[in-house]
C-alpha cells in the first residue's frame, strides 16, 4: 500500500481511496469498494463546483471509518476559501459516506455538486494482472437508486447506491444543485451496497442493520476485542503503541466464513483478505496467548473445508488442508482454482500444530475431540499424499502446470527454491522446513492420541515415526562442508545449498539435533542472515540474494518471530531477544505497523528499515510477530495444567508485564525485566 | 448443532444407501428448487435418506435454483463455492452443516448413478 491511499475494512469489505477519499481506478491505482474479491466501484469523484475540493487532513478514526477535512480552493495564493468540505465514510455491506459541506462566507452561495460513481465489477486477479471483461456491465436508475451491475451467464453482481437528498440521478452518478445561505451548511448521505453471491439471501439481514447499528457494533466489537486481550505494561514505551496496534489489526483482519463460529483471520489488505490456511493457522499461532479464540476458529473453519477428494485442478487430495479461497468471477468460471485450491504443502501439519497447541494452552479440549476424524484424515494425508514417492519426506509439485502454484511453501514465489549459485531448483521440492512440520505436527499428535483420543497405539506409532524420521532428516539434509541445512531436496534428491531462513523453522519444530542446532544457530545471527531489524529470507552470501527480492533477501517479520520461538526452544536465549528486539525496533520505525516484508539492507547501512515496494500492511501474519515475540521475551508456555512464565529480555525494553493471560489455569499474569550486564554474567 | 447427532430424524431411514463421506454428521438438510421445497435429506452417521418432507424441522436448507442444480448436489457432483458464486445453489441455516453434507456427498454419494427418473424427486 502506497502512502496516499487511504483504507478501511471490515471482513472482506474494503475501501481503497486516495486521500481526498475519491475513487479513481487505474492501472496503477487500485482504488475501489471490494467485497468477495470483486471490485463494486471502481469511481467515486466529488466535485463541488466544478472543483475537486484540496485534501487538509484525514482523521482514520478506526479500522472501519474515517473522515477527509477538505477546501474548496480555486489554488490562488493568500485567498482563503470559503468552502469546506468534511467526507466521513464507514464501511457497511458497502459503505456509507456523508458528505458536509460548510459556507464560512458572508454571502449565500449556489453550488453543482456531483458525484461520479461507475464501476469495473473487476475481479481482483483481473486487477492485479490486468485482465479485460468478458460478461456486460449495466446500470438503471429505479426510485432515485442507481444501480451499477455485471452480468455473465448466472454470475450477477451489482452495486446500489442511494442518496437521501433530492437531485438529479444519472447512469454515472449524482448531481445536485445547492444553495448554501450564508454561515449555513449542507449536507447528503450515500448508501452503496455492495450485492454479492449472497444478497438476495443476506439482504433481509442487510435491511435490519441500519449503518448507525453497523458502526456501533464495529466499535463496540473493537472494544471488547481490546478489553478481552491481556493487558500490556511496558517500559519502553513503544512496545505499548506496538501491542495496541497489532491487537486492532488484528481485529480489522478478522473474517467470518459464517459455515462455522468465530472469525478467523484473513491474510492482509489488500489483495489477501481472503481465507488462506497457512496465514490464518500462523497467524493464530502467533496470537494464541493473546486471543486463543481465534485458533478455535480457524481450526473449526478449516476442518470443514478439508479436502475429500482428489482433485488436479485445485491441487487437492483427501485429508488436505486447503491454501487459499476465492469468490471473484474468475474463480467462479475456474480459470482459476480457488473454489477452493489446496497447493499449499505445509498447512496440513501447520493444522495439527496449531490443534495440539491450542489443546495445550487452552485445556479446551472439544477441539481436539470434535476434530479427530479431520486430523486422522490430516495425518493419512501426510504419508499417503504428501510423500509422493515415498522417500519419507513430503514434497511438492503443481499438478495443473496452467494455474497451480509452482512452490507450495510459505516461499512461494517461483524463484525461493534456489541453489546457492543461483540455479533453480527442479521439482519436486522437498523443502527443508515441511520436515520440520511433519516431525513437530507427529509428535503432537501422539499427545493428543495418548491423552485425548485414547489411542496409545497411534500415539506409539505416531512418536516412532517422528524419531525415525528425525535422524533421516538430519543425515539427507545437512551440508557437512557448509555446516546448515540444506534449504530442499530437489527432483533429482539433490541437497538445494543455499543458506536461508527456513533452518530457524527447523529450530521451532524442533527436528534438528543439538550440535546441528548450535551451527544453525551461529548462522541465523551472522550478518548474512541477520540485518540488524531480523533475519533475511535468503543469506547476503548466496547466489539469488537481492535485499529487495520478495523471498531471497527481504525480512518478514513473522518469519524472523518464528525463527527466534525456535531459539528459544533450543535454549538460546539472548539470540532470541536480540531478534525479538530488532523486529520491536524496525516495528517502531513502522508507526507500531510492520509490513509482511521490508528491505534486506543491512542496519549499518539504514538508519530505519527500507520498505518492500509492495508489501501487504495490515498483514495477518506481520501483525502477529510482535505478539509471538512478547511470548517469547517472556518465555510464555503451557504445560498443560500451567503457565510458565521464563523471560529473557534485552536491556533497552526494561521491564514488561503482561496481565490477564488466559489459559488452562484460567488468567494469570507474567513479568519480566532485562538484567544488568552483571546480572547477565551471573 | 446438527452433526452432533440427533436422532429425531423421523423419516424413513434408507438403509443400504450409506455415503462413506456423511461419517459423523446427523441433521437434516431441506431442498428447495426455484424456491418450493422439494424434500430433505436425513443424514444419520454414514446413511442418508431423500425422503419427501417439506414441512418438518431442517437444520440448514439447500436452495437450488433448477432440478440440476439439485441432482448435481445430491448425486456428489457440485462445488458448493462455485455454485454459490454463480447464484445456482446457496444455504440458508446452519451452513456449516449444509457445506459438510455438501462436500460430504462428494466421497462415495448414495445417488451418484441415478439418472433422475430413480429414487431423486
Amino acid at each position: 500500500m502506497t502512502l496516499d491511499t487511504v483504507s478501511i475494512l471490515d471482513g472482506s469489505t474494503f475501501v481503497v481511496s486516495d486521500r481526498r477519499g475519491d475513487l479513481d481506478a487505474t492501472p496503477t491505482e487500485n482504488h475501489g469498494l471490494f467485497l468477495e474479491d470483486t471490485r463494486f466501484l471502481s469511481r467515486w469523484v466529488l466535485t463541488v463546483g466544478g472543483i475537486r475540493p484540496k485534501t487538509l487532513s484525514v482523521d482514520e478514526q478506526a479500522y472501519f471509518k474515517v473522515q477527509f477535512f477538505e477546501a474548496v480552493t480555486t489554488g490562488t495564493v493568500y485567498v482563503d476559501s470559503h468552502l469546506s468540505v468534511v467526507r466521513r465514510r464507514c464501511v457497511t455491506t458497502g459503505f456509507e459516506e456523508t458528505i458536509e459541506i460548510e459556507n464560512h462566507g458572508k454571502e449565500a452561495v449556489e453550488l453543482e455538486v456531483k458525484l461520479e460513481a461507475g464501476s469495473d465489477f473487476a475481479d481482483l486477479f483481473e486487477v492485479k494482472d490486468k485482465l479485460a471483461k468478458v460478461g456486460e456491465l449495466y446500470n438503471n436508475i429505479t426510485d432515485g437508486t442507481l444501480t451499477l451491475g455485471y452480468r455473465r451467464g448466472t454470475f450477477v453482481r451489482e452495486t446500489r447506491i442511494h442518496a437521501d437528498k433530492k437531485g438529479e440521478v444519472h447512469g454515472d452518478g449524482f448531481v445536485f444543485k445547492v444553495k448554501i445561505p450564508a454561515q449555513d451548511k449542507w449536507s447528503v448521505s450515500f448508501e452503496v451496497e455492495a450485492r454479492g453471491r449472497r444478497a438476495d439471501i443476506d439482504e433481509a439481514d442487510t435491511l435490519r442493520r441500519s449503518t448507525s447499528h453497523q458502526e456501533k457494533g464495529l466499535g463496540s466489537s473493537l472494544g471488547e476485542w481490546i478489553a478481552k486481550a491481556p493487558q500490556l505494561i511496558a517500559s519502553w514505551d513503544p512496545l505499548n503503541k506496538i501491542y495496541r496496534r497489532s491487537l486492532v489489526d488484528l481485529a480489522a483482519l478478522r473474517f467470518e466464513i459464517g459455515i462455522t463460529p468465530g472469525a478467523l483471520p484473513a491474510a492482509g489488505l489488500p489483495w489477501f483478505m481472503a481465507i488462506f490456511g497457512r496465514d490464518s493457522l500462523l497467524t493464530s499461532f502467533q496470537a494464541l496467548a493473546f486471543a486463543p479464540e481465534l485458533a478455535a476458529a480457524t481450526l473449526r473453519g478449516l476442518a470443514v473445508l478439508q479436502a475429500r477428494t482428489n482433485d488436479p485442478f485445485r491441487d487437492a487430495e483427501p485429508g488436505k488442508i486447503l491454501h487459499e479461497v476465492r469468490f471473484g468471477e474468475m474463480t467462479a468460471f475456474e480459470d482459476r482454482p480457488q473454489s477452493p485450491y489446496y497447493g499449499a504443502a505445509d498447512a496440513t501439519m501447520l493444522f495439527l500444530i496449531l490443534l495440539e497447541e491450542y489443546d495445550r494452552w487452552t485445556g479446551d479440549h472439544t477441539v481436539a475431540r470434535d476434530l479427530e476424524r479431520e486430523a486422522r484424515a490430516a495425518l493419512n494425508w501426510i504419508d499417503e499424499y504428501g510423500d509422493r514417492d515415498k522417500d519419507g519426506y513430503v514434497e511438492y509439485e503443481r499438478r495443473d502446470p496452467k494455474t497451480g502454484l509452482d512452490n507450495q511453501c510459505w516461499k512461494d514465489s517461483w524463484d525461493s527454491i534456489a541453489f546457492a549459485d543461483g540455479t533453480l531448483a527442479p521439482l519436486p521440492r522437498a523443502t527443508c522446513e515441511l520436515q520440520g512440520y511433519v516431525y513437530d505436527a507427529k509428535h503432537r499428535m501422539a499427545r493428543v492420541a495418548r491423552e485425548i483420543w485414547n489411542d496409545p497405539a497411534l500415539a506409539e506409532k505416531l512418536d516412532r515415526e517422528a524419531d525415525q524420521l528425525k535422524v533421516r532428516f538430519n543425515r539427507d539434509f545437512w551440508i557437512p562442508d557448509r555446516g546448515f541445512f540444506a534449504l530442499a531436496l530437489d527432483g533429482q534428491k539433490r541437497k538445494v545449498d543455499s543458506l536461508t531462513s527456513n533452518i530457524g523453522h527447523l529450530l521451532w519444530s524442533g527436528i534438528a539435533d543439538d550440535d546441528k542446532a548450535d551451527l544453525c544457530m551461529k548462522h541465523l545471527m551472522s550478518d548474512e542472515l541477520f540485518s540488524g531489524w531480523g533475519i533475511r529470507t535468503m543469506a547476503a552470501s548466496e547466489g539469488s540474494y537481492n535485499p529487495i527480492g520478495y523471498h531471497v533477501g527481504t525480512v518478514w517479520p513473522h518469519d524472523s518471530s518464528f525463527v527466534a520461538w525456535g531459539l528459544r526452544r533450543y535454549g538460546y536465549r539472548a539470540e532470541a531477544a536480540r531478534i525479538c528486539r530488532a523486529i520491536l525496533e524496525a516495528a517502531d520505525l513502522f508507526d507500531g505497523r510492520l509490513p509482511e516484508a521490508f528491505g534486506g539492507y543491512p542496519r549499518l547501512q539504514t538508519n530505519y528499515p527500507v520498505e518492500y515496494p509492495t508489501a501487504c500492511s495490515p498483514q495477518a501474519w506481520a501483525t502477529g510477530a510482535p505478539l509471538l515475540v512478547l511470548r517469547t521475551l517472556l518465555g510464555l508456555d503451557s504445560d498443560g495444567k500451567h503457565l510458565i512464565v521464563d523471560p529473557a529480555i534485552p536491556q533497552p525494553l526494561g521491564r514488561i508485564e503482561l496481565l490477564s493471560i488466559p489459559g488452562c489455569w484460567g488468567s494469570m499474569d507474567a513479568f519480566g525485566r532485562a538484567l544488568s550486564m552483571s546480572e547477565n554474567e551471573d | 448443532m446438527a452433526n452432533e447427532g440427533s436422532e429425531q430424524a423421523g423419516g424413513d431411514r434408507l438403509l443400504g444407501h450409506t455415503a462413506p463421506g456423511l461419517a459423523g454428521l446427523y441433521g437434516r438438510l431441506r431442498i428447495t428448487v426455484a424456491g418450493k421445497p422439494v424434500g430433505t435429506l436425513v443424514v444419520e452417521g454414514i446413511y442418508c435418506a431423500l425422503i419427501p418432507d417439506v414441512t418438518g424441522p431442517a437444520d440448514a436448507t439447500a436452495l437450488c435454483a433448477d432440478d440440476e442444480t439439485m441432482r448435481k448436489l445430491l448425486r456428489g457432483q457440485l462445488n458448493p463455492f462455485i455454485a454459490s458464486m454463480q447464484r445456482q445453489a446457496r444455504l440458508a441455516g446452519d451452513r456449516g452443516f449444509g457445506t459438510r453434507v455438501i462436500l460430504g456427498l462428494q466421497v462415495g454419494s448414495p445417488f451418484a448413478g441415478d439418472s433422475g427418473k430413480g429414487i431423486l424427486p
